[in-house]
């Protein structure tokens, strides 16, 4: 039975009538870096498969829609806990105010202390750190690493994988408690992160697990998604595990990978005032 | 300095919520994640419970069968991230982040102490050049030496989300008569927003507009705000936001008294996000000193970002004449970029004003020409512990040659002591651009260095070239 096959017999249950929306606080990383990848028109997987640019569209858009809310605000607050083996463990928690209709995001730091008042703003393709000491904004990019974790400025965006890539191979395989459709990704255009990734996505077409790749094929990081929250019929990830594939360190003779943990409180649609959404809030709140 | 660096950070416990909560999530992130190698795959061993509600907090629940396969119902028990139990999230409308919070805190007394001291030994001139006119290089070596002292206290009251009091006081020692002047209000300024839409503040408040990092930045038509009184009131405006603002300076008043339109002055700036870009339009207006108006595009390509601005002022009194005299024209190109782990950081800008330019040759024979002005600077990774991140800054007046190189770097070197140390350097004639005015406005106004590398610098005096050292201790509470 093809994927299409099963597909097609799934009794899913996930409704998606509106145009979903995203949160995927790891949004799956939707943007950035890279180098021009070829995007082909249709591609042939290992089982040969193969999934024209319309198919793979249509099959990243469920797990996009799932995750993004164009529909409405969100906000959330985010615990992101740094580990690295043999160092010590850093925590920064944060707010997180997410306008998807808008292409835009607020972030708040609250901890640690000496960077409280710091934040993002990021509005179309556009990301601004506001330093409350210096009381300046500068622009960042957006692939940058957050506040020097294993997370990327713009795992905090909506999720765009249908927008951003398309499908050149495909395979199954069970991941623990969920049987999954893993898929390999190859970028559409420059404007990602990660020109390449392997995707897991379980029978409710929410991603479970991803993996990043360099264009010349070096795994860079591998994310994991266990825990979802749903409400309503959306779905916000509420417990992200990041794991950096070339940093680590040996610790009792075994080599440990650094990762990042981020945590989602109190994630709610309510609409947020448009101000919020401006460098002005920052200025209020920061100063 | 705008850099951002989480490097050293510790645990910390409880801020949220306070002690045991946090401390659970500290020992839950360390089993989850930890110490053991476990694989990220084992975190799918148990399915997940994923959990209902509604995020507009009218009690929804989820639709029935949504889980996948093998999980329980939404409703059923699950984790929070403080590694507490829910009992029944779908039954509870979730909480949601409380806005108000974010801006509303206790009346905050906090204030800072510090003290530097630097000494500085260098030439004065350069030897054997024309300028140091026969003099030996022993007898070109100065020594200056220099000391500050400063304390600040200040306010932060926010009873309520839309109201907000704060004001720094700040005193510093004098070095000529030895002692502390009485406190000068910094800054004292209400801020009230009405209905979550229009942000005003009112008091004594500082403001900044523009890009530039090397040099003054043209648009900033509001760099004299914090010298008087203000009123500043914001909105979002589509995807960006309108800020106007009305001040006043004492200059003003004294010359044309209270309540005369002279006295006053007023700005506006609209800014928009479209794509990679990021536009602000401003204009100025005092009536002695006629219109400005101000423009600034940025556009952030990758980790790279670049910004233009540019200024045009109308000179009432030289209508339609340009140059010094009369309107003028000033701008800035720069560029930025850092390297993902924020190690390696460049910027450039080139500057140009025409009114940085003499006129006539002055008495030593040499033009001061500041028209166009260049400057590279670079921050390297951090040498060691303590933060040591050199810095190099190159500034150049392309009219005459002159300019100025700083390396420096500081770092600490115990619990709130600061160690500077810096090689400033400056070139061309004597009386030159940068000749002329390195004591004093490049180094007291580059925002490019901290505080410590200042003073270091500052202590330099009017060397061509020095090597520089201070110590600072400062505490905050």
């Amino acid at each position: 039975m093809t994927y299409r096959d099963r597909h097609r017999h799934r009794p899913t249950t996930i409704r998606r009538g509106h145009r979903p929306g995203a949160i995927t606080a790891l949004a799956i990383l939707a943007a950035l870096t890279a180098l021009p990848v070829p995007a082909p028109l249709a591609a042939q997987s290992a089982s040969g498969e193969t999934f024209t640019r319309a198919e793979s569209r249509r099959i990243l858009s469920r797990a996009d829609d799932l995750v993004t809310y164009p529909g409405s605000d969100f906000s959330a607050e985010y615990t992101v806990t740094e580990v690295r083996p043999g160092e010590s463990t850093s925590r920064t928690s944060f707010v997180l105010f997410r306008r998807d209709s808008a292409n835009s995001y607020t972030i708040l730091i609250r901890e640690p202390a000496q960077d409280r008042g710091k934040g993002y703003l990021r509005i179309d393709e556009n990301l601004w750190l506001y330093d409350p000491v210096a009381r300046r904004f500068t622009v960042v990019s957006a692939s940058d690493r957050f506040e020097n974790t294993g997370a990327r400025n713009d795992d905090f965006n909506q999720s765009t994988l249908a927008e951003d890539y398309t499908i050149v191979g495909h395979t199954t395989e069970q991941l623990g408690a969920y049987a999954t459709d893993v898929y390999d990704l190859e970028a559409v255009h420059d404007d990602v992160t990660f020109p390449r990734m392997r995707i897991w996505i379980d029978q409710n077409d929410l991603v479970r697990k991803f993996e990043d790749y360099s264009l010349s094929g070096q795994h860079m990081r591998t994310t994991a998604i266990p825990s979802y929250r749903q409400l309503g019929d959306r779905y916000v990830p509420v417990r992200i595990v990041i794991q950096d594939e070339l940093r680590g360190r040996e610790v009792d003779g075994q080599f440990r990978n650094q990762r990042t943990m981020i945590e989602v409180d109190k994630p709610s649609f309510q609409a947020v005032p448009d101000m919020v959404f401006t460098r002005t809030f920052l200025e209020r709140v920061g100063d | 300095m705008p850099h951002v660096s989480n490097r050293g950070r510790t645990v910390r416990r409880g801020t949220r919520r306070p002690g045991v909560l946090g401390l659970a999530l500290v020992l839950l992130v360390v089993v989850a994640l930890g110490v053991p190698a476990q694989s990220l795959d084992d975190l799918f061993n148990e399915p997940d419970a994923v959990t209902g509600g509604d995020g507009s907090g009218d009690g929804t629940t989820a639709a029935d069968g949504t889980a996948p396969a093998g999980e329980s119902s939404p409703g059923d028990d699950t984790t929070t991230p403080d590694g507490e139990s829910s009992p029944d999230d779908t039954a509870a409308a979730p909480a949601a982040v409380d806005i108000g919070a974010l801006t509303t805190s206790p009346t905050r007394v906090s204030g800072s102490v510090s003290a530097d001291a630097g000494l500085s030994v260098g030439y004065n001139e350069w030897p054997w050049s024309d300028a140091a006119d026969g003099r030996t290089p022993r007898d070109l070596i100065a020594a200056s030496a220099g000391y500050k002292m400063s304390a600040s206290v200040s306010v932060d009251s926010r009873p309520q989300p839309y109201l907000r009091f704060y004001t720094r006081l700040t005193s510093s020692l004098s070095t000529t008569s030895l002692s502390f002047g009485s406190p000068a209000v910094d800054e004292l300024f209400v801020d009230y927003t009405l209905k979550d839409r229009v942000f005003f503040r009112v008091g004594d408040f500082g403001m900044g507009w523009g890009r530039a990092r090397l040099f003054d930045s043209p648009a900033n038509l509001v760099s004299r705000v914090g010298d008087g009184a203000a009123v500043r009131a914001s909105l979002p405006l589509g995807t960006g936001s309108m800020t106007a603002v009305a001040y006043t300076l004492p200059g003003w008043v004294s010359t044309h008294g209270e309540g005369d339109p002279r006295s006053f002055a007023g700005a506006l700036q609209v800014e928009r996000s479209f794509g990679v870009f990021s536009t602000e339009l401003s204009g100025h207006y005092q009536l002695d000193e006629g219109p400005r108006a101000a423009a600034i595009l940025t556009a952030g390509v990758g980790a790279l970002t670049l910004a233009g601005e540019t200024r045009y002022s109308i000179d009432p009194d030289h209508p339609g004449a340009p140059g010094r005299d009369g309107n003028a024209m000033t701008a800035i190109g720069n560029f930025f970029w850092e390297n993902g782990a924020r190690t390696w950081t460049f910027w450039g800008e080139y500057a140009y004003d025409h009114s940085r330019r003499d006129s006539e040759v002055g008495t030593d024979g040499v033009r001061r020409d500041g028209e166009h002005l260049v400057g590279l600077a670079m921050k390297a990774p951090s040498l060691g512990g303590g933060g040591w991140r050199p810095q190099l800054t190159w500034r150049h007046a392309v009219g005459d040659s002159s300019g100025q190189l700083i390396a420096g770097t500081s770092g600490t070197v115990a619990p709130g002591l600061t160690l500077s140390t810096g090689i400033p350097v400056f070139y061309g004639k004597p009386g030159s651009y940068y000749r002329g005015i390195a004591e004093t406005r490049v180094i007291d106004d580059d925002t490019t260095l901290t505080d410590e590398e200042s003073n270091v610098l500052r202590v330099s005096g009017e060397n061509v070239v020095s090597v520089g050292f201070g110590l600072s201790v400062s505490f905050s509470f």
